[in-house]
């Protein structure tokens, strides 16, 4: 009986999953919020693309070539979601029907490996007053499972 | 006085020589090389790294798993033309859905899927037979659920044949950031004839036993044939181990620069920071793969040279593309010296190298003809 209380509670309804995911991260994510280790490769390589580095903004970036698996729910949730953040960033030419390609960037110059970032699978983060904030793994093995990781963090 | 004494013993405990102790003789050698060509068609490909160099009627060839078509393509060095294509299914019971290793025996190349434990017998008078090698028991402490084919060829984790047994790298199904991981033998021999497993052998290096052991990709076995048996050795390690065909330990060789360490650290045992890993890689220096050739009696080796983590602009250097060593040691010196070549990665793909001749032959980077696949032949001399 507790228990099904405790699963009606309105925090767990499925309309407030983001909220609940995103609460998630904020725990998770507490100790990559100051002073992302690699912060410098992650400048480095938005300079490189021609992106203001220190610009205030929310980036959700995907290394095609480091997990080819992992990103694969990615790009299907690209294919159907358009997430509110500043820039997404894509590490390989890519002919598909996303559902906006208005904020992509699309990057085949194949470099991104060459940048100290210390990402090896989908992240979001912000960047705040010329720093790296937040920076979140999206590792997730479904398209639905991607979309609850990062509506979560954007709904923070 | 205690003080003094303490300070004398240190110096004598400093003075004692690390690790074993090896006869060793290195020669520098200078590279000749000179290109070499390989007429292919449209359709043929040697990008993956599963590939066998073989010798037969006193012509050597190369065959290549073909994965767009599903093909074995087979090379004449002699000629440096490809003369035989055999096409092959990728499903049913005469199929293999995926290959990672291929080798060759008396007119039939095998085709190997580690992960399925599969290997497809491919004769060239096209008789096809295909052979589970599931649960295969290594007559070892494993449960043979437990292990796996840890096929790897870049690193020259490959399968090997002599006289109807199959040399297997073996892994076991267990964390393998955790020591346990090491404890188990590398190789697994399974009897064709007998259609079983017989016994496993070969240790890890102690490297991968210490308390910081875990070295991320660089946790691969080499393997390579010998003219008395098989040679082991791994990434991280100077030795090259001699065994004969029963699994039995002739002797370690030291195969590495001078400058090599006797002893690599690695990193922090359970470490998710996958950049310190691929830093690891592009900074230190360690080992590709071995091979055996058999006309120049000689073990081959590619040592990478320690290099600086980034470049003037701060981006990174590359795992694969420096400086690298080539060494090769004899068999008629009882493997105590080595000739030292030195080569460049940037031109080269070393993964896709093999013995031709009297030398090697490895993979150029740049193929600008499509119907010409490009490579660098090094003399050796």
């Amino acid at each position: 009986m507790k228990m099904r209380t405790y699963l009606n509670s309105p925090i767990l309804k499925f309309n407030n999953l983001p909220i609940f995911f995103g609460f998630l991260l904020f725990l998770l994510g507490c100790n990559h919020s100051e002073n992302y280790k690699y912060s410098e490769g992650v400048f480095l390589y938005l300079d490189f693309l021609g992106m203001d580095p220190k610009k205030d903004q929310t980036i959700l970036l995907i290394p095609y070539e480091e997990c080819s698996l992992c990103i694969e729910p990615a790009i299907d949730y690209l294919k159907v979601n358009e997430p509110s953040v500043d820039l997404v960033i894509i590490t390989q030419e890519f002919h598909e029907s996303f559902q906006s390609t208005e904020n992509i960037l699309f990057d085949a110059s194949g470099r991104f490996k060459l940048y100290e970032t210390g990402i090896f699978a989908p992240v979001i983060f912000k960047i705040e007053n010329g720093k790296v904030k937040g920076l979140f793994s999206l590792r997730a093995s479904t398209r639905m499972e991607f979309e609850e990781l990062t509506e979560g963090y954007i709904h923070l | 006085m205690i003080r003094k004494v303490l300070i004398l013993l240190i110096l004598i405990a400093g003075c004692e020589p690390k690790g074993q102790d090896f006869e060793i003789c290195i020669q520098e050698k200078e590279s000749q090389l000179k290109d070499f060509y390989l007429k292919t068609d449209s359709l043929g490909f040697v990008g993956a790294f599963s590939f066998t160099a073989f010798q037969k009627d006193q012509m050597e060839f190369l065959a290549t798993w073909n994965e767009a078509l599903s093909a074995i393509d087979i090379y004449n060095l002699d000629e440096g033309s490809i003369v035989d294509r055999i096409l092959v299914d990728d499903e049913g019971p005469n199929g293999i859905s995926n290959v990672d290793a291929l080798f060759y025996d008396s007119d039939i190349v095998y085709l190997m899927d580690g992960a399925s434990k599969k290997i497809l017998k491919v004769g060239f008078d096209r008789d096809i037979q295909l052979l589970n090698l599931r649960n295969v028991d290594f007559k070892d402490s494993r449960n043979p659920d437990l292990v796996f084919f840890s096929v790897s060829p870049e690193f020259g984790s490959v399968p090997l044949i002599h006289d109807h047994l199959i040399y297997f790298p073996v892994g076991t199904q267990t964390n393998f950031e955790s020591v346990d991981y090491y404890k188990e033998n590398v190789l697994g021999v399974y009897n064709l004839q007998e259609g079983q497993g017989t016994t496993s052998f070969g240790d890890w290096d102690k490297g991968y036993l210490q308390k910081k052991g875990y070295f991320g990709s660089l946790g691969e076995v080499s393997l390579s044939k010998y003219e008395e048996g098989i040679a082991i050795s791994f990434p991280i390690s100077p030795i090259v181990s001699l065994y004969n065909w029963y699994g039995e330990k002739v002797k370690d060789i030291w195969m590495a620069s001078q400058a090599f360490p006797n002893q690599m650290e690695g990193l922090s045992r359970y470490n998710d920071d996958l950049q310190e890993e691929r830093n690891f890689l592009i900074a230190r220096p360690w080992f590709l793969k071995t091979f055996y050739h058999a006309q120049k009696k000689s073990l081959v080796r590619f040592e990478k040279k320690e290099q600086d983590l980034k470049r003037p602009d701060n981006s990174l250097n590359s795992t694969l593309f420096g400086e690298w060593y080539v060494h090769v040691s004899n068999n008629e010196t009882s493997f105590n010296c080595i000739d030292q070549y030195e080569i460049s990665g940037l031109e080269h793909f070393l993964p896709i190298s093999f013995p031709f001749k009297d030398g090697i032959l490895i993979k150029k980077l740049n193929d600008e003809n499509e119907n010409l696949l490009e490579f660098s032949y090094l003399e050796i001399q």
